[in-house]
């Protein structure tokens, strides 16, 4: 348990830092991923419901707290994604490419097309199509592209931490 | 009630209200809540700086090259300017005299006067793809307020819109939650200056409101007008770059370039109102 959260918390300060500095330089046409939807994406595909959402909540906050706007927002929307996702996520063949694929594309376009509508549409911002095709649906394809190299290392990380646990709880046994 | 508490369905709809709530709690810039973003900032915050400072020394190593082939040239072009700016001083230091000996003679106070200068670097820059916010690396430490005016050598920035205990969070004349009370340098017309969802991509903002039959045509200096409390008068924004006349009496705007180059900000300077 530990070491689960030193790990998750790891993985939180990194997604803040690389998020708000690195890829910022390899933005293209002005638009950078968004490595936290990524990372909540892995997680839900990897952990139990509750893990999964706990973390996405948290993921959410970091990504709130850096836009140094409203708190929340990111959060709730992160909290319901990562939902379904880790409810049907053993159902799932995970290591597959389409399947990493759809849900990143998914989450991405459902997240930052209902972040557009609570933030800015309510302000009177009427530019949902421009939107929508010049930054939601290109960050999506980025993200979906930062998704293939990310998933694996991710995923031993937790393999690894859930050997520890067994082993350890064997031993307690 | 033990059922009900260890309830799914119940938990989920309760984080959902709670997250409603901190979201409408946080709304206001100046909540408390927002002291909970020190949970992020303060360790990211040397990881940021750190990262900036390395990124900036590389990008400086790739650019000496470049430079080289650059340098011969500017010389000979600088070596010309120098003599002129050398007449240019000797007049500047007798109007500097001039201007002073008026001053004195009107008791105008200079409006910089108020304001204590602190440098900051910037240490991270938005993380998302809808805003035009960044962080600086002077915080509550560094008897930061909030509100207050972020500028350059060229001109205006923006604004000190979070403070956490490192850092402070500068909210860009370009992004949306931007609105400056602003002048038209030749005409002397009031307008707004505010951040726009499609104009902010280029680096771009607009001036809204501008009076019917006003002068402004493209090349116009665009400067804050001291309305507001929050901007000091005189700063330069930007200049017009186009004006987009409507029907409506108040429908014209205009789209401004800022003088100041968002994507290679590096330094800034935060006035600081003094006690």
């Amino acid at each position: 348990m530990k070491y689960r959260v030193i790990a998750a918390s790891i993985l939180i300060l990194m997604g803040a830092f690389f998020q708000s500095t690195v890829l910022e330089h390899i933005e293209i046409l002005n638009i950078r991923p968004n490595l936290l939807i990524v990372l909540m994406v892995i997680v839900s595909l990897l952990r139990s419901p509750v893990e999964s959402a706990a973390m996405a909540l948290l993921f959410g906050l970091t990504l709130d707290v850096l836009m140094g706007k409203t708190l929340g927002w990111y959060a709730l929307l992160f909290f319901l994604v990562s939902i379904p996702i880790s409810l049907i996520n053993e159902k799932l063949y995970r290591d597959k490419i389409l399947v990493l694929l759809t849900l990143t594309l998914g989450s991405s376009v459902f997240v930052e097309f209902m972040f557009f509508i609570i933030v800015f549409m309510f302000r009177g911002y009427e530019y949902l199509p421009f939107i929508f095709w010049t930054v939601i649906i290109p960050e999506a394809i980025y993200n979906c592209i930062l998704i293939l190299p990310l998933f694996k290392p991710v995923a031993t990380v937790y393999n690894f931490l859930d050997k520890i646990d067994r082993r350890r709880n064997r031993l307690a046994a | 009630m033990r059922r009900i508490l260890t309830n799914k369905i119940f938990i989920l709809v309760l984080v959902v209200i709670l997250l409603l709530a901190l979201a409408a709690v946080s709304y206001s810039e100046k909540s408390g809540v927002n002291i909970i973003g020190n949970i992020i900032s303060v360790p990211a915050a040397p990881l940021q700086q750190a990262f900036s400072f390395v990124g900036k020394k590389v990008g400086d190593f790739f650019g000496y090259f470049e430079d080289v082939k650059k340098t011969k040239a500017e010389n000979e072009e600088l070596m010309k300017r120098i003599s002129e700016l050398e007449q240019q001083i000797l007049d500047i230091e007798r109007l500097t005299k001039e201007n002073k000996e008026l001053k004195d003679a009107l008791n105008f106070k200079d409006q910089y006067d108020e304001f204590e200068f602190i440098g900051g670097s910037i240490i991270a820059k938005d993380p998302g793809n809808w805003f035009e916010v960044f962080t600086i690396n002077r915080g509550s430490k560094d008897k930061i307020l909030p509100d207050s005016p972020v500028i350059t050598a060229y001109g205006l920035v923006g604004r000190v819109s979070k403070i956490d205990l490192l850092s402070s969070r500068v909210i860009s004349i370009i992004d949306i939650d931007s609105t400056v009370s602003a002048r038209l340098s030749k005409s002397r017309d009031l307008i707004v200056v505010r951040g726009d969802v499609e104009l902010r991509s280029k680096g771009l903002c607009r001036a809204d409101y501008i009076p019917p039959n006003t002068d402004v045509m493209p090349g116009d200096t665009v400067e804050t007008s001291g309305i507001g409390g929050i901007y000091p008068k005189g700063i330069i924004i930007g200049k017009v770059v186009s004006v987009i006349s409507n029907e409506g009496q108040y429908d014209s705007y205009a789209i401004i370039e800022p003088v100041v180059d968002f994507k290679r900000l590096e330094d800034v300077i935060v006035l600081k109102k003094k006690p």
